[in-house]
C-alpha cells in the first residue's frame, strides 16, 4: 500500500509539474516578445517565475524591491552600462517600447541558451516537493556569467542566496 | 549609436560580451521596426530582402511574425 501511495503522489507531483513548466514557458515567451525578442532567455524564466500562481519566488524577492517591472529595469540597464563600458550609446534601442506581438502558444518552445541552460539545471535539481517558482531561481544560481544573475546581482542577490532559499511552500 | 574610444583596459571581457549581446539585440530590434515599417509602407517581400541582402525566402521565413506586429 505504502508503495502504491508513493507512486501515486510521484505521479501527481509530475503532472503538476508538467502543469507549472507550461505556464512557466508561456510566460518567459510572453516576457521575451515584450522585450522585442522571439526567444526567451534565463532572464525572461526569471520573469515568469515572479508570476507564477505559487508566489513563492516574488515573496522571497519582494525584500529586495525585485518586481517583474525592477528586474526589467534592472536587465535594460545591464546591456546599457556593458555598452557604455565599452564606449557605445544605442540611445533608448534596448527599452521595451516595441514588443513584439504576442503569438499563440503551440507547444513547442524554443528558447535562447541560456534558457536551455536553465532547463537543464531546473530538471537536475533534487526536489522533494512539485516544481516551483523558487526553483528557477535555483537553477539561475547556476549560471553565474548570464544576464539574468548578473541582473539579479543589482539588487545584491548572491548565487549563494538564491540557491539557498526555501522552496518549500 | 555613437563610439567613443574604449578605455583600452579590457579587464571585464563579461562586459564586453554583454554589450556584444546588447549591441545584437539593439539591431536585431531596429531590423524588426523597419520590416514592419516597410510592410505598412507596401513593400514587398522581395523588395524587403533585396534591402537586408537576403533571399525572399530568408527574409518571409524570418519576419514573417511581423505582419502581426503592424
Amino acid at each position: 500500500m505504502t508503495g502504491f501511495i508513493k507512486r501515486l503522489l510521484n505521479r501527481s507531483h509530475k503532472l503538476a509539474d508538467v502543469r507549472t513548466l507550461k505556464q512557466l514557458c508561456n510566460l518567459a515567451e510572453s516576457h521575451a516578445r515584450k522585450m522585442g525578442q522571439t526567444k526567451p532567455g534565463a532572464e525572461h524564466f526569471v520573469l515568469a517565475a515572479l508570476e507564477l500562481p505559487d508566489q513563492l519566488a516574488s515573496q522571497a524577492l519582494q525584500g529586495k524591491g525585485v518586481t517583474p517591472a525592477s528586474y526589467t529595469e534592472a536587465i535594460i540597464n545591464h546591456y546599457q552600462q556593458a555598452l557604455l563600458s565599452q564606449g557605445i550609446n544605442v540611445g533608448d534601442s534596448l527599452s521595451t517600447n516595441s514588443p513584439l506581438a504576442q503569438s499563440d502558444p503551440t507547444g513547442l518552445y524554443h528558447t535562447q541558451r541560456s534558457g536551455q541552460q536553465l532547463m537543464q539545471h531546473l530538471a537536475k535539481l533534487p526536489k522533494d516537493s512539485a516544481l516551483n517558482s523558487v526553483h528557477v531561481l535555483q537553477a539561475v544560481s547556476q549560471l553565474p556569467d548570464s544576464v539574468a544573475m548578473r541582473a539579479l546581482q543589482s539588487f545584491h542577490l548572491s548565487p549563494d542566496t538564491l540557491n539557498s532559499l526555501n522552496a518549500h511552500a | 549609436m555613437s563610439k567613443s574610444t574604449p578605455d583600452p583596459k579590457q579587464d571585464d571581457p563579461a562586459q564586453a560580451f554583454t554589450a556584444a549581446i546588447a549591441l545584437r539585440l539593439s539591431a536585431d530590434k531596429i531590423e524588426h521596426e523597419a520590416v514592419v515599417a516597410a510592410i505598412n509602407q507596401g513593400w514587398s517581400w522581395s523588395r524587403i530582402a533585396d534591402a537586408m541582402g537576403i533571399s525572399k525566402q530568408a527574409a518571409h521565413k524570418r519576419f514573417r511574425h511581423c505582419i502581426k506586429d503592424r
